[in-house]
């Protein structure tokens, strides 16, 4: 059974369909990828599935149970935005233990908690900093630090590497990869970006105009899939045999 | 460049006061011979007159019924915000609605809100005034913390929820220190326009709502000018204090949240 399922999700705003019957399964553990282009309506998936939005039609099933109708905070989903949202009135630190906070973590457990996580993401020096203080990369590490210390059942990544230099992009991609083998947390990423969507995913869906066209393991994309807008999207893809595949002129490893 | 913004500043600065100049001088002297250098016999008889004429106290009542309108004002814009913000694009379309009552004559609202609420609906003449206190307010407070909500979102709320906060913390411990200043630009704004109302309680109005601005208004048409000087003075010094006090309270809000962290 999935762990985090849509089921016949429709969306629309003043009749324009947003979101058209979308059916998704979502393994526990998994890394997720929501591939397509800007106005596809992948940030409405994530904001249905957080609560932020409410489907006109279908399901969000997550553990088992329907959370549609259930308030945001009760729901266990942290997303982290491309805007990245800290709170600017609040430390890094204060950021960070902000959600270990509302749910009531025993105060042993938030500062073990807090020190784990900063290790991990070796912010030591930044946590009395505030966010304006702070790069854009460093930002994007709080504001993922402060999504995985609430420990959500699922994290949801809405284009994370929008604004980042390639070098950054690179480090704070392989923190998430890092992140997710460590935590095993069910991680469903956006992105149109379909090198990053490689990259880091176990699975891949492909969503066009509201429509999702298919979903799929990355290594089953490689080849043509027959449909024309994924295709077209996705360019000429070629493995090399060795874990690592060629988008155009550029090779990317897989492995 | 910067000798130019200083005399822009200073020209600013008598533009502002220079008015306010001359009634410095008579709330405290009672005469200025033409053949005198200076102003001469200080005196504080009038401020003696306001004391022990009681109308100190419809300055007080003034002002509390001024902040309790401001406030109302304020939490109604709040929540309009929160609507056109999350709202879809055909109900932002009203937004213009709201800043009617900015463009209405005063006059024709009242006689339209007494007929209906006073004589139709029996509602009370204070409680007339209070709401159209509001009226008048609303668009003022309204377009400015809307213009915050435009800049700002409620994403970070939306975060805080994601991350466990309940509506009621989201908003405590999220929106208000984002938000504070506009709330409170926006609450003095409302306390502004609702403070200097005159019509509406010499219109709607009974006994109870009589305002600073009607106890000073015949003072200052019956062109004594030492009265309606002293009259004027207290009347912004009334204003000034709610905006001092607003002043400190976001001052304290910060500072406590800055000893918090330390």
């Amino acid at each position: 059974m999935s762990f985090l399922e849509l089921k016949n999700l429709s969306y629309s705003i003043t009749n324009n369909d947003i979101l058209n019957d979308i059916n998704l399964n979502i393994d526990k553990s998994c890394f997720f990828s929501i591939l397509g282009p800007s106005g596809a309506g992948k940030t409405t998936i994530l904001r249905i599935i957080t609560g932020a939005l409410f489907a006109d039609k279908g399901q969000v099933i997550l553990d088992g149970e329907v959370i549609n109708y259930l308030p945001m905070e009760k729901r266990q989903i942290a997303m982290v935005h491309q805007s990245k949202y800290l709170f600017p009135h609040l430390s890094v630190i204060e950021n960070i233990q902000f959600g270990m906070k509302m749910k009531k973590f025993d105060k042993d457990k938030i500062i073990k908690k807090t020190e784990e996580i900063v290790e991990f993401f070796n912010m030591k020096e930044h946590i009395l900093k505030y966010p304006y203080q702070l790069s854009g990369g460093q930002q994007q590490l709080v504001a993922l630090m402060r999504a995985l210390a609430s420990e959500p059942k699922v994290l949801l990544l809405d284009e994370p590497f929008t604004g980042l230099d390639n070098n950054l992009k690179i480090y704070i991609r392989d923190y998430i990869l890092k992140l997710h083998r460590q935590f095993k947390i069910t991680t469903v990423m956006i992105t149109h970006d379909k090198e990053d969507a490689f990259f880091m995913s176990d699975k891949i869906a492909f969503l066009f105009k509201g429509k999702m066209l298919l979903c799929e393991e990355p290594g089953k994309l490689i080849n043509s899939t027959g449909i024309e807008e994924v295709d077209s999207f996705l360019g000429q893809i070629t493995s090399l045999g060795d874990g690592s595949i060629v988008f155009s002129d550029k090779i990317l490893k897989i492995n | 460049m910067k000798i130019f913004n200083k005399i822009i500043f200073t020209l600013l600065m008598i533009f502002l006061l220079l008015p306010l100049l001359s009634m410095l001088i008579w709330t405290f002297f009672s005469s200025w011979a033409s053949n005198d250098n200076l102003p001469s016999n200080l005196t504080l008889k009038w401020f003696i007159y306001f004391v022990n004429s009681g109308d100190w106290l419809i300055g007080v009542k003034s002002v509390l019924f001024s902040i309790s309108a401001a406030f109302f004002s304020l939490i109604l814009s709040i929540m309009l915000s929160r609507f056109f913000i999350k709202s879809s694009f055909k109900y932002k379309q009203l937004e213009s609605m709201f800043y009617l009552p900015m463009l209405l004559p005063v006059v024709s609202v009242c006689i339209g809100s007494h007929k209906m609420l006073l004589n139709i609906l029996g509602i009370k003449g204070s409680i007339i005034v209070l709401i159209l206190h509001i009226y008048f307010s609303l668009p003022y407070a309204f377009k400015m913390v809307y213009s915050f909500y435009n800049v700002w979102g409620i994403e970070q709320e939306q975060v805080a929820r994601g991350l466990g906060a309940n509506r009621w913390k989201a908003f405590y411990l999220i929106n208000v220190p984002i938000y504070l200043n506009g709330y409170i630009s926006s609450f003095l704004m409302a306390f502004i326009i609702s403070y200097s109302q005159y019509f509406v309680n010499f219109f709607v109005g009974d006994y109870n709502s009589v305002n600073f601005s009607m106890i000073m208004t015949p003072y200052i048409t019956g062109s004594d000018r030492n009265i309606a000087s002293v009259y004027i003075f207290l009347y912004m010094l009334y204003g000034i204090i709610v905006m001092l006090l607003c002043t400190g309270i976001e001052k304290m809000y910060n500072n406590r949240k800055r000893n918090e962290r330390i």
